[in-house]
């Protein structure tokens, strides 16, 4: 009786804390009450002027004031790129630090420099550091490399990622896969970027739009598409993303922001296609 | 492949890309017309020696634009109705329609279109042409635009550039890459009296997808005031402006000598501004940022948008694009920060 009792006592509680589990799983997995952590890094000027300066700080600013904030999404951090090659190589402890800014720390990481592909290496795209010098770069200047990165398989796992930066999306050349494979074979589920030039703009308003026409339930990749071509039709923006197969990519690359938690990881082998959009000319 | 690509990471040093060096166009379709008003913007600056300012008038209430469109277009009721700023947002099913706050503004997307546009893709050597998205553009306007795309006396609706969305996949096994067009867009301005409105605004921009149904448009359209006359400087003075708002804007000084004006019987492009930085277009007439942005000005003073790009010695390619103030004398103005950087004149 004794032990029939606690057989069903135990039984009992064990169904609750299984319900209770469900529940939890529940309220983790919705999307409406999914929390996204953002995370910024803009840097304009560059370390005894190895490179031009840009005015980028509008992109980060506007686009980290219009998302909302507070129950749902949180702004984790807003920094520029001085000594922060680091923090964008897998493996590196820094690429999972809120504190050091890592990408890997947030779910949406945004970011504009100057971006480039390596002359040396056509497989081979890159950020500009402030920093004129590090390891793996030709002196003057630091980039960080695209194959250094593994995005979205370490610490926050990050879903987003967007650059206002030249270049670092070309895809006319075919070799988009080759530059982006390694970052992509974390699990990153968007990029967003230019695939040729980006211009800094005076009146520059694509962060706001990039966030307003996110939170109106707008697929990340159009919105991105639409901001920056809208605020100067001179500008080529691109997106890039992976699927199992063509059919899933391109299902894939319509993912919203709110769906950027549950939307499933596709990691390594997994991944079967890379598909990318781009506005300008052939 | 991890490994494989990290391993190239840790044993390569990389240098950014010179290979581009003395390459860099503007990828930009612009249409022969708006080429020859670049010519002429680079080597002649404007042809009358003085021009109005203008004033952005003729605002409309939101909810009437928005009301008159989703009629016009057969939209049905919206069931969504939000505010950004003040920025009117309706959505309804599959489709969403933004309003500025002077109601001169609008942009409209149709969601279901967008989502049939990559099936119906085609190679990019099918993409519409020019002649046939400005007539198909033209036609829409007349159909569905046109109490809000009004012309003035002496007004004209130009066709100004082309654009295209590109679609682009790669098997990651097999390495088979395609590549297809499956949107075609074309971009109109105004000229009054000849005179074309630059930047952002008087600006319609309509996109179809390859079976020719409407994507999106988005246009900003008000009507215009003249004011006080500006005497106005030469292309010399102007490409001065823009050779010292680059210097200011890249830190890099500008040479003592004045930036040559090209000679208007070659091309003019690309015009050298400072070491490693070329102006790729230029285009005077009245300068309108539009509605869209965050700080829109009334004051519509002449002025001329400009497109530069730097490459330093390693290659690293930076874009501008702004706008200087073409007047003699100018106001200063809060929204330009071009005016502010000049200062008064």
């Amino acid at each position: 009786m004794k032990g029939t009792f606690l057989t069903s006592l135990s039984s009992s509680i064990r169904h609750a804390l299984i319900a209770l589990a469900g529940l939890t799983l529940v309220a983790v997995c919705t999307p409406a009450h999914a929390q996204l952590q953002f995370g910024s890094r803009c840097e304009g000027s560059f370390q005894n002027g190895w490179a031009p300066s840009i005015g980028v700080d509008p992109f980060c600013t506007n686009f980290d004031a219009q998302i909302p904030v507070g129950e749902f999404n949180t702004v984790e951090f807003y920094y520029n790129l001085h000594g922060a090659v680091n923090s964008f190589q897998y493996g590196n402890s820094e690429e999972t630090s809120q504190s050091w800014g890592g990408p890997d720390s947030v779910d949406f990481f945004i970011m504009s420099t100057h971006g480039t592909i390596a002359s040396n290496n056509p497989n081979y795209a890159g950020y500009a550091m402030w920093d004129d010098t590090c390891p793996g770069s030709v002196y003057p200047g630091c980039f960080a490399w695209t194959p250094t990165m593994r995005l979205g398989s370490s610490g926050r796992q990050l879903k987003a990622l967007s650059t206002f930066s030249c270049d670092t999306l070309r895809s006319e050349d075919g070799l988009l896969p080759s530059r982006w494979g390694s970052a992509f074979a974390g699990g990153l589920k968007i990029l967003t970027g230019g695939s040729e030039l980006l211009y800094d703009s005076n009146e520059d308003s694509i962060g706001y739009d990039y966030a307003v026409l996110m939170q109106d339930d707008n697929p990340i990749g159009s919105s991105w598409l639409n901001a920056v071509y809208n605020n100067d039709n001179s500008n080529n923006p691109g997106i890039a993303n992976t699927g199992s197969n063509a059919n899933n990519c391109w299902s894939r690359q319509g993912v919203q922001m709110n769906q950027l938690l549950s939307e499933s990881v596709l990691r390594d082998s997994k991944i079967g296609y890379y598909c990318w959009s781009w506005w300008g000319q052939p | 492949m991890k490994s494989k690509h990290l391993s190239l990471a840790a044993g390569a040093v990389l240098a950014a890309s010179t290979m581009m060096i003395g390459g860099s166009t503007v990828r930009a379709e612009e249409l022969p017309q708006t080429k020859a008003q670049q010519q002429f913007s680079a080597t002649k600056g404007f042809a009358a020696p003085a021009l109005a300012e203008l004033h952005r008038a003729g605002a409309v209430d939101q909810n009437k634009v928005s009301g008159a469109l989703i009629e016009k277009l057969g939209l049905g009721s919206a069931s969504q109705s939000t505010k950004h700023g003040d920025v009117l947002h309706l959505a309804g099913k599959q489709w969403a329609l933004d309003v500025t706050t002077d109601g001169n503004g609008v942009d409209y997307q149709d969601q279901a279109v967008a989502a049939r546009a990559h099936a119906l893709g085609k190679p990019v050597t099918q993409k519409m042409s020019a002649d046939e998205l400005e007539q198909k553009g033209r036609d829409f306007i007349a159909a569905k635009l046109s109490s809000q795309i009004v012309l003035g006396a002496k007004e004209e609706l130009v066709p100004v550039r082309v654009d295209y969305r590109f679609e682009g996949g790669q098997d990651a096994k097999t390495g088979e890459t395609t590549q297809a067009v499956v949107a075609n867009r074309i971009v109109f301005g105004r000229t009054l009296n000849g005179v074309p409105v630059v930047g952002n605004g008087s600006k319609v921009i309509i996109t179809f997808i390859n079976d020719g149904s409407l994507e999106s448009f988005r246009y900003d359209w008000p009507q215009y005031q003249a004011a006080a006359s500006q005497n106005l400087v030469d292309a010399g003075e102007i490409l001065s402006r823009v050779q010292q708002v680059i210097g200011a804007r890249n830190g890099v000084a500008a040479p003592s000598s004045a930036v040559a004006v090209p000679n208007s019987e070659g091309e003019a492009y690309p015009v050298e501004l400072t070491p490693n930085t070329k102006l790729q277009a230029l285009e005077c007439g009245y300068y309108d940022a539009g509605s869209f942005i965050l700080h829109t000005a009334q004051s519509v003073q002449p002025g001329c948008t400009y497109h530069a790009v730097s490459q330093d010695s390693k290659g690293t390619r930076a874009g501008y694009a702004g706008a200087v103030p073409a007047g003699a004398q100018f106001e200063q103005d809060a929204s330009w920060v071009e005016t502010k950087m000049l200062g008064r004149k």
